[in-house]
């Protein structure tokens, strides 16, 4: 255990609220949710601890001002600073949590991944390339492989009976894969398992005959997805999929498109196609006359102040597309993905990056990101949007 | 240190736990402050421990509620007892009650089934309630939970408000499988239990494992220590090394050689990938230069 006692100056002596107040202010200035609910804890904290020391103070404020680990170094530099001893007192951390599910973010498994021809290779013409490890493997053409016309020609020439080809495909996807029987039960008529506080309360209606038996069945849980996607010219032959297979699945869910290069603009998700497609081309072009550069961290910020509140919730999954090259400011995308990471139920990021077997993010914007990540995934090819239902599907 | 803090120090060390002084400090806050608190980390630092511990230190009765995913109210508060309902019903029918009075009758008290957080509420002496897993629960759940959290006190449609007779202690245990509602953070007093310090895995096992050959017990906790390092899917946590040190302890083995240590690997691992990831060569080389540094041990909570 760490801690010679030493003389440790702590709050000066009938001053402690206003000495907690400080602490408080120089918690919110770091970034902790601290409010006068904690502060009220803290000063009852404080009576209940011996102050001579203050590693009892430490820790029964971090219980208090503390509620997830990565706020520890924060809450360790406000506290030692205000009380007044030097920073080694502090006792050491090897290791900080890295993220909250640190072991999942670092991208799907990769002996898990199976072998997909990605739809813009086959619609380009192009033949899958060797890739590292899976050398070799025969490529297993999906179930839902769109037919074998569309394989040979490039994506710029594909007409438009070819694109409603694959919106179909997307569609069925889309449909099959939204929806989620969720655990918790509804009353219902005729099926279901049978709910015997209902079937009880309407027996005593009729002398305790039961005339008739409730029944509860699984509710169907739509998730609210919420989309931003990247439009910056890089991006835009993945964009182009994605975003129609996400409408396909607002067809059934709850769905906000939203598109970013340099600003923020929300798609307008209409249930008609037609809609959808001259709001893109509109979005495209007004995207082309936005100034170069893409500045993902100042639109996620816009995005969460603008929308924040009202979209981002327990039900909600957010699907960023990205290639995470910004040329912003990291600290603002870092910002704003701690604000989504918190209130939304999941956060998937695809960047078609991710695809090429020897990826690694290194961009700035994407390391910022990824510790706020709980998925990070290609979304590349069909196989990968598929994979991306799964992952929705909460 | 404050004496309470000691003393729960030394009450949770004869339960032969190791508690550091934040789980302590904790402990005692929550208890004064009589707020519920939030224990999070990684799979089998002993979150849970800490509950069992608590209860038997202080001689208090533990009611726990394992949560899930969909677990209502029927589960987890209570639920009408419908068979001893039905009979009731045919006596009063045979006995030409009307169907008021059965009403009041059936929906007493005495048809309850009370289920882990009434009990924990209904209680005269302020037990333990360990709602262990609360991010396994679904939102719906929690917001429930909140409500009863902040009022302790349940409303039964047919029988009314039940008031908690006595504070139950509440531990919520949560291994960060989903995130946790700001509102029940806040709610909670917080305790991030880290992956023990060599020095505290080794007074763990000397708790826990007292018959391990001493030198064993050192190479066991340095090993793991060691291991922990690596990049795991499942990192092992303090009741794997448990197990592994009660396992090495049967086989009576004397050292730790490589063929041991693959054979008994399952103790500590628990993923297929972990195991096919760690080749012989590599784990002869691990186990070398965990029992070669014996003084830089790495160091967890504590330094």
């Amino acid at each position: 255990m760490t801690g010679a006692v030493r003389d440790a100056p702590g709050p000066p002596a009938g001053r402690a609220a206003a000495w907690i107040v400080e602490l408080s202010r120089a918690l919110r200035a770091e970034g902790l949710a601290s409010t006068l609910h904690e502060s009220l804890a803290a000063r009852d904290a404080l009576e209940e601890l011996d102050l001579s020391d203050g590693l009892d103070a430490y820790f029964g404020l971090r219980s208090v001002f503390v509620s997830d680990p990565s706020e520890i170094p924060a809450f360790d530099r406000c506290f030692w600073a205000a009380w007044g001893t030097p920073q080694e007192r502090v006792p050491a951390r090897s290791r900080t949590r890295k993220s909250k599910r640190g072991g999942r973010s670092g991208g799907p498994d990769p002996s898990q991944r199976r072998p997909g021809v990605s739809v813009l290779e086959r619609l380009s013409g192009r033949a899958a390339p060797a890739r590292g490890a899976r050398e070799g493997e025969v490529p297993t053409p999906s179930a839902y492989s769109p037919s074998e016309g569309l394989a040979s020609r490039s994506f710029a020439e594909l007409d438009e009976l070819d694109v409603r080809a694959l919106e179909r495909v997307l569609d069925r996807l889309a449909l099959k894969l939204a929806t989620r029987r969720s655990r918790r039960t509804r009353p219902a008529t005729r099926r279901g398992l049978v709910d015997l506080r209902r079937s009880l309360r309407s027996a005593v209606r009729h002398d305790g005959e039961i005339v008739r038996l409730a029944r509860r069945t699984r509710r169907v849980e739509r998730p609210r997805i919420v989309l931003l996607c990247d439009v910056s010219g890089s991006m835009e032959r993945y964009s182009r999929f994605l975003v129609r297979f996400i409408l396909a699945l607002g067809r059934t869910g709850d769905v906000e498109a939203f598109a970013f290069s340099t600003r923020l603009a929300r798609i307008d998700t209409g249930r008609r196609g037609g809609r959808v497609d001259a709001a893109l081309g509109a979005l495209r072009q007004q995207v082309r006359s936005w100034p170069g550069g893409t500045r993902i961290g100042a639109c996620l910020e816009d995005f969460v102040d603008r929308f924040g509140r009202r979209l981002l919730g327990e039900r909600t999954v957010v699907v960023i597309l990205s290639d995470g090259l910004d040329r912003g400011d990291t600290a603002a995308l870092e910002r704003a993905m701690r604000s989504i990471h918190r209130r939304a139920r999941k956060v998937i990021w695809l960047n078609p990056l991710l695809e090429s077997a020897d990826y690694e993010p290194e961009a700035r914007g994407m390391k910022a990101a990824l510790p706020f990540v709980d998925e990070f995934a290609p979304g590349h090819s069909l196989e990968a949007l598929r994979d991306l239902a799964r992952l929705i599907r909460l | 240190m404050e004496r309470a803090i000691r003393a729960i120090v030394e009450a949770m060390e004869a339960q032969g736990y190791v508690a550091d002084r934040d789980i302590a400090t904790a402990v005692h806050l929550a208890r004064r402050l009589r707020k519920p608190l939030l224990v999070e980390g990684e799979a089998g630092v002993g979150k849970t421990e800490i509950a069992k511990v608590v209860a038997a230190a202080f001689d208090m009765e533990l009611i726990r509620l394992q949560c899930y995913e969909g677990l209502d109210v029927a589960t987890a508060l209570y639920e009408w007892n419908y068979p001893r309902q039905i009979l009731r019903i045919r006596m009063g029918e045979a006995e030409g009650a009307s169907a008021r009075e059965l009403e009041e009758t059936i929906f007493d008290r005495e048809y309850l089934l009370e289920r882990p957080l009434l009990q924990a509420i209904s209680r005269e002496k302020a037990p333990v309630l360990l709602i262990d897993e609360i991010d396994r629960a679904d939102e719906e759940f929690e917001a429930f939970l909140l409500e009863l959290l902040s009022d302790f006190q349940v409303t039964i449609p047919e029988l009314g408000t039940v008031r908690a007779r006595s504070h139950p202690y509440v531990v919520l245990t949560s291994n960060g499988t989903r995130e946790l509602s700001d509102a029940l953070r806040r709610r909670c007093l917080y305790l991030w239990v880290d992956y023990p310090s060599f020095e505290k895995e080794l007074r763990i096992l000397h708790a826990r494992v007292p018959d391990l050959r001493t030198g064993l017990d050192e190479e066991v906790a340095r090993f793991v220590q060691r291991l922990r390092q690596e990049k795991l899917y499942k990192r092992p946590g303090v009741a794997e090394t448990l197990d592994w040190a009660r396992a090495l302890e049967d086989l009576g083995v004397r050292d730790l050689e490589p063929e041991i240590v693959r054979a008994t690997l399952g103790c500590l691992l628990k993923d297929r990938h972990d195991m096919e990831g760690l080749e012989p060569a590599e784990l002869e080389r691990l186990l070398a230069s965990a029992l070669r540094a014996p003084s830089e041990a790495p160091a967890g909570e504590e330094a």
